[in-house]
């Protein structure tokens, strides 16, 4: 990551913190980094835990979460000259991730398949329109998220991201359709059906409880 | 499972629910939605199952990074060539 760049400057005049700890030898040609690289260094590992939390549902497993953040990160301090100071680094990073999930996904051969709900948008308000409607909201005080997180694994590629950039993410429609390439209208059509997956999980979830 | 019949209030809360939770849609809107949950229990189900889908989710996800990908994230920092 060093930047090499000589220090023609009088001897002894800088005293700023990123040069002061870069300089072992005030008279020679010394390895020193561009300041803004540090800044951008630093920002980008504080944002770890919330590109973790993305990466980690982009993936199957713990292991190719790591994988995926190692490569991401990778790449994200080899381009870091591309990040535009002032927007949204989380979600210049998540593009990142996203990108990469996508050529592992092609090289693993995996086709996007399709969800395989297509039944009536209003199947949820059935359900839960009969007498022996659940309390949702007492329910979900004692659920546990283990259905949630297996239908969320169960997604495909296509909708899990849209649903794990909104989220889990923390990024608007925009921000989403941007990372991805895709209207945001389409956006909102994938992270309706995927979360209508996720709340038939729930749901189902909801009725074992009760019986 | 019998066949209920939907007002047209409900059809328009169910089209509008995920941005009502999003907090996406306008304001005239979000009026006309908080007025048929306060007098419609179903709808307010499902309004109950949108939210809560996502704070289990949100709860369950919320996992720190490792900390040691995290040091192994600074080793590669510290290591990396900028292009």
């Amino acid at each position: 990551m060093q930047v090499v760049a000589a220090m023609t400057g009088p001897s002894g005049t800088s005293t700023s913190g990123w040069y002061a700890r870069n300089v072992a030898d005030e008279t020679a040609e010394v390895p020193v980094t561009d300041p803004a690289r540090l800044v951008f260094d630093e920002q980008a590992l504080a944002l770890a835990d919330d590109v973790w939390r993305v990466a980690r549902r982009l993936t199957r497993d713990p292991q190719a979460a790591e994988d995926l953040m190692q490569e991401a990160y990778t790449r994200a301090f080899r381009s870091w000259k591309q990040y535009e100071p002032g927007t949204n680094l989380r979600a210049w990073l998540l593009r990142i991730v996203h990108n990469l999930a996508i050529d592992n996904a092609r090289k693993q051969q995996r086709q996007p398949e399709q969800l395989g709900l297509e039944a009536d948008d209003y199947y949820l308000y059935d359900r839960l329109n009969g007498a022996a409607a659940p309390d949702v909201d007492r329910l979900i005080e004692r659920l546990s998220p283990g259905p949630v997180l297996d239908a969320l694994s169960e997604l495909s590629l296509p909708f899990r991201e849209v649903v794990v950039l909104v989220d889990l993410g923390d990024l608007s429609y925009q921000e989403a359709a941007d990372v991805l390439e895709i209207p945001v209208g389409t956006v909102m059509s994938r992270l309706h059906r995927g979360r209508r997956v996720l709340k038939k999980a729930l749901a189902d979830h909801t009725d074992a409880e009760a019986a | 499972m019998s066949t209920r019949v939907r007002s047209e209030a409900c059809l328009h809360a169910q089209r509008c629910v995920q941005e009502y939770v999003d907090g996406t849609l306008v304001a005239e809107e979000v009026t006309v939605v908080d007025v048929h949950l306060a007098e419609c229990p179903c709808c307010a189900k499902c309004y109950g199952l949108e939210v809560g889908v996502r704070t289990v989710m949100r709860k369950a996800c919320d996992e720190p990074c490792p900390e040691g990908l995290r040091a192994e994230l600074r080793r590669i920092c510290d290591d990396c060539d900028c292009e």
